[in-house]
This record gives structure tokens, sequence and C-alpha cells, in this order.
């Protein structure tokens, strides 16, 4: 239990996806205008997330690490990424017209987004079992997830302020961002 | 149809070229890598026990703690074969942004003969990494079991902290006093 | 400057000044802050990127007539993720100390912006030699504008240059600058000079490629939308029957 809940904790806040690993950074900035939008994008991630972060974890432990092919894994994973990204936009427009509606935009987006192979990738290196790896790639995604709405929140309040010319657009969001980094220091003294 | 054949067969063709390109170069750097890594660990026991002319694989009595993983365990033999002392790789998870990972050298008569840093990624660059410093690690030398760490300047078994991290200090201090407490005996708690 | 479009000199200068993938295009975000720590970091990542992108515009620049446009992306992962993990292998036995320290990161150039976007901007429609040019003055680019930034965040943050101690004790480092939000108050300053004086340039002349160099299908950057558009009404004008199709279902 308690490790469940430190690792929870880990990878939510203290080694927050984007603001201490850096992964992820494109949407981040690029999709963090609206928090409407920033929600949608959110979801998707941490949706796509855990089931890549299971499935990558389940062909790792039972095909390529019993094959001795634990090289191919980079080549593998950002393929499985790439697949489950189509799978899960056929299925939901299949299925869950609703959540495609909210989600299908985002979906593509999500296939070069780093953070998803880098928690993949992290999981492996960590040397997690499955459901530790299931566990830690939610957890990162939902890290994601309070990160950009943080930011949305905030870009959508300065939005009208009056910024120097030269600071407008993405400068005032790098400076937002390593403002949140400072705050999100704090949180490694929960380790 | 046709098409989906042709784009089968051109994604089949580039994936298999790949893999064995991948399977070639992993045949080829697979001894390389493992020699540099058994360089890099033998040059950490070396740092440790300056003198040493041989590293004996043994059995230590080492085990892992909370927050203590237990490496390899060498003995260090002097060019007479004599003894010089033992020396263990351990990780500590209890740094600032994770592990930590180093070897220690203990003599026969129970004081640390040196202390040797692998590995601090995940310290703060500035602040925890600097325990990679000799500065710092030079200290531990003939400390014995029971030291801890003082932010007021050092004496006797004490380790001065690294200003502004003193998690990252007390991470390694505590290691090494885990592992001299189990070399005396003790349950390294 | 005046060159002919497509000499290796005219593609040298493109990737290092005119469309320089971090200033000026801002692309590849995430590896441009995370190892850019310390100057030596800064110069491992940028040469492992030029590897993989020369590597990748040769093959897929030599390939570009025989791979069907119905796999192209798969295929184009395939060959990048294969590079790289070939670059991860040499570097873990030869550079272990390099290897150690860009940990993660250096997988991770698979999904780097740069690499795709070369692909699929310049090395799918252009030969051979003007794609490997262009794969070297774009990594070039990236090699140097990460060595700068990692200068600057090392000198201030840690006061040395390349390891070396270059200011005395009576200099305090102020160690933000090496670590997370450091790296993000670096590259907006960057940013904003960019705004003032690149910026305006790039808007005139060079707008078809910028951004994602038109792999914008993957990529969410700020200044992706107006290749999301051509890149919607490419889709519509290549696949007319089907898109009216999608829309009718909808």
């Amino acid at each position: 239990m308690k490790i469940i809940l430190l690792t929870i904790v880990t990878t939510v806040l203290i080694d927050n996806v984007v603001l201490s690993q850096f992964l992820g950074l494109c949407p981040f900035l690029g999709v963090s205008g609206k928090i409407k939008t920033a929600l949608g994008m959110s979801g998707a991630v941490v949706f796509v997330m855990a089931l890549s972060s299971f499935v990558s974890a389940v062909i790792y432990e039972l095909l390529l690490k019993p094959f001795d092919l634990g090289y191919l894994r980079t080549i593998v994973f950002i393929l499985i990424i790439a697949a489950l990204v189509q799978f899960v936009e056929m299925v939901l427009k299949k299925f869950i017209p609703a959540l495609h509606q909210s989600l299908g935009v985002y979906l593509p987006l999500i296939t070069t987004n780093c953070a998803v192979l880098g928690a993949a990738l992290k999981n492996v290196q960590d040397g997690l079992n499955i459901g530790m790896s299931t566990l830690a790639g939610t957890g990162t995604a939902i890290g994601f997830g309070v990160a950009i709405i943080i930011m949305a929140g905030i870009r959508e309040k300065i939005e009208g302020n009056d910024v120097p010319r030269a600071f407008r657009g993405l400068p005032l969001a790098l400076m937002t961002a390593g403002l949140m980094a400072i705050a999100f220091m704090g949180f490694s003294s929960l380790r | 149809m046709k098409q989906i054949v042709k784009n089968t067969i051109v994604l089949l063709v580039i994936t298999l070229v790949a893999g064995s390109l991948l399977a070639a170069t992993y045949a080829i750097t697979k001894n390389p890598i493992k020699q540099a890594e058994e360089q890099a660990e033998k040059e950490a026991f070396l740092a440790v026990f300056p003198e040493a002319a041989e590293f004996q694989d043994a059995e230590g009595p080492f085990h892992d703690t909370d927050s203590l993983t237990v490496g390899s365990v060498k003995r260090a033999k002097g060019t007479n074969g004599e003894e010089l002392g033992v020396a263990v790789k351990v990780t500590t998870s209890a740094g600032y942004g994770g592990d930590i990972a180093m070897v220690i050298g203990i003599k026969a008569d129970g004081t640390v003969s040196g202390l040797k840093i692998l590995s601090a990624s995940n310290e703060s660059p500035g602040l925890g990494a600097n325990c990679l410093k000799p500065e710092f690690q030079e200290q531990y030398a003939g400390k014995k079991a029971g030291l801890t760490y003082s932010k007021t300047g050092a004496e006797g078994n004490e380790i001065d902290a690294i200003s502004g991290a003193t998690i990252t200090t007390r991470a390694v201090t505590s290691a090494v006093a885990a592992v001299l407490d189990m070399y005396e005996g003790g349950d390294g708690q | 400057m005046k060159l002919k479009k497509g000499s290796p000199l005219e593609r040298i200068y493109n990737g290092v000044w005119r469309e320089n993938p971090t200033f000026v295009l801002m692309l590849g975000m995430c590896a441009t802050l995370a190892v850019t720590t310390s100057a030596v970091n800064a110069i491992a990542m940028g040469l492992s990127t030029a590897a993989v992108l020369i590597f990748s515009n040769l093959i897929i620049s030599a390939l570009r007539k025989l791979i069907p446009d119905g796999v192209r992306m798969p295929a184009y992962i395939v060959i990048v993720a294969t590079l790289v993990t070939v670059v991860e292998f040499l570097m873990h036995a030869f550079l272990t100390d390099l290897y150690d320290a860009l940990g993660i990161y250096l997988p991770l150039i698979v999904v780097n912006c740069i690499i795709l976007g070369r692909a699929e901007a310049y090395a799918s429609k252009n030969p051979v030699l003007s794609s490997v040019f262009d794969g070297l003055g774009m990594g070039l680019g990236f090699t140097a504008s990460l060595t700068i930034i990692g200068l600057v965040r090392e000198f201030i943050g840690s006061g040395t240059l390349f390891g070396f101690t270059v200011l005395g004790d009576w200099f305090t480092p102020v160690s933000i600058f090496v670590m997370a939000p450091g790296a993000f108050f670096v590259l907006a300053i960057i940013a904003a000079v960019r705004n003032v004086i690149v910026r305006p340039h790039v808007r005139e002349n060079a707008i078809n490629e910028i951004s994602c160099g038109g792999n914008c299908r993957y990529c969410s950057g700020t200044l992706c939308a107006e290749n999301h558009r051509r890149l919607r009404e490419d889709e519509t004008s290549a696949s007319a029957p089907k898109a009216t199709e999608k829309e009718a279902k909808s």
C-alpha cells in the first residue's frame, strides 16, 4: 500500500513529467491556451498513457525479455503507441462517439508526445513489473494533466494583461512554466 | 487491394532490414558494453583501495535495508596477497532525487578506507551533485561506525554537510554508517 | 547571401542560421531543456541527434520513391527508431559516461520533432545529396544552439565552462539555472529575443517550412496553425471522396 501511494505521489507531483522531466512540452505549451482544451488533452493523454504503459509492459515482460530482445524496445514501443492511438480512435468512434467527439482531435497529437514513449521506457529502465508500470504510467499522465490544467488556468488569467511586446506568446508561457517548476520543486520534500 | 499488398511488403522489408541491423549492432557492441561496465566497476573499487593489486568476489555481512540495495562485494588484496579490507557497492534510494550509487571501502580495523560515488544523476546540479566532488568524498576516509554529519563545521567522527544539500549528505552518510554497522555485526538500521 | 537552392552550402546555412531548429523553429524542446545542464551534455546530445538526422535524411531520401504514401509514417518511424537504437548502443559501448548522463533522453531522440519533421518536409521530396546536407545543417544548428544554452546555464548555474571552473570562490553559483526552472527561464529569454529579432523574418519568408517541418499531424506547437491549415487542405484535395464520406458520416 505504502509503495503504491509513494509511486503516485512521486509520478504526479515530485517527478512531474513536464515540470521536472521536460517531457511532453509541445502539447504543454501548445494546447494550454484554454482550460477546456487542456482538459480534453489531459483526458486523452491519461487514457492513452495508462493503456500504452500497460501494453508495452506486457509485451516487454512476455515477449522481449524472455527472448533477449530488449534492444528492440524503443522501436517496438513507438510502434505500439502509434498503433494504439489509431486503435483507440477507431474504437471510440465506433462505440463511444460522445467521448470521441471530445477527445478525438487530441488523439493523433499524442503519437509523438515524448511523454508517452518516455514513460514506457522509464518503466523498463526502473525495472518495474506490469502492475507498477501501469500505475506509474497513469500517475505520469495525471501529472501531465495537473500541470497543463494549472498552466491553462494561469494563461487564461494573464491573457488580457499588458505584456511587453517581446514577451507575448511563447516567452510568457515559458516564464510561467519556470515559476510553476519552482513551485513543484517544493514537493520533493514529500519523498 | 494491390496497394495494400505493396504497402505491407515495403513495410515488412524495412522492418526486417531494421531488425537485422539492430541485431548486428547488438552483437557487435555487446562485448564492449560489458567491458566498459566491468572497467567502470573496477576503477571504482580501485578508487577506494588504491594500493590493492587484486579484487576477489566475496560474501559479506551486508544485506538490503529499506533504503539500501547491496551490489557486488569484493575483498581487496595487496601485492603480496595480504588482506587489505572489503569493498562493497551499494545504492541508496534516500537521495534528494532518487538513487545514489557508491562504493565503500572498509579496512580490516573497521574504518573507511575510501568512498567513491558512482552516480548521483538525480541530485540537483550545483547542490546535491556536489557530492561527486573529491573534497566531499575524501572526508569519509578514516571515519568509523556511528559517523554523522554536521552543518556547522565537522569535528571528530563527523562529515561536513554540502551547503544547501542536507538530504544528499544525509543519504550518503547514513548509507556509509549502515554499511559500517553491518560490518561490525549490526543490522544496519 | 545568395546561394543556389538545395546546394550543400545553402542547406548548411539554412540549418545553422536561417531556419535554426532551436532558435527559429523552436523544435525539439524536450531535449533542449532536459540535457543542457552542462555544455558537454549539450554537445553530446546535439551530435547524437545530428548523426541520426543525417542518416535518416539519407535513407529516407534514397527510399523516397519506393515507400508508398500509405505507410510513409510507420516506415519513417521504424527507420528513425533503428538509427537511434544504433547510436544508443555505440554510445553505451564507447562513451559510457555520456550515455549515463543523457539517460532516457537518448532513446527519446525518436520522437524529436526535428527528425520526423525534416524527413517529412525535406528528405521525402528532395535528392539524396541535398537531404544529407540538410540533415548536417540542421544537426549543426541544433548542436550549436544546445551548446550555447548549455554554456549559459553552466556558467551561471555552476560557474564553470565545459567543466572547468572559470569563476573564483567569490562567485556563488545561481544553482536554479542548472535545475528545471532555470531551463524554462533561459529559453523564455531566448524566445523573447527571437520574438523581436528573428520572427518577423520567418513570418515573411519561410512559413511553409517552419514548425515541425510540415509534420503537423503529430505536433501541436503554437506556430503550427498555418501548417495545420495547409495539411488539411492537402488531405482534402488528395483524398476528396474519402473526406466527403467522412463528413457525411459525422
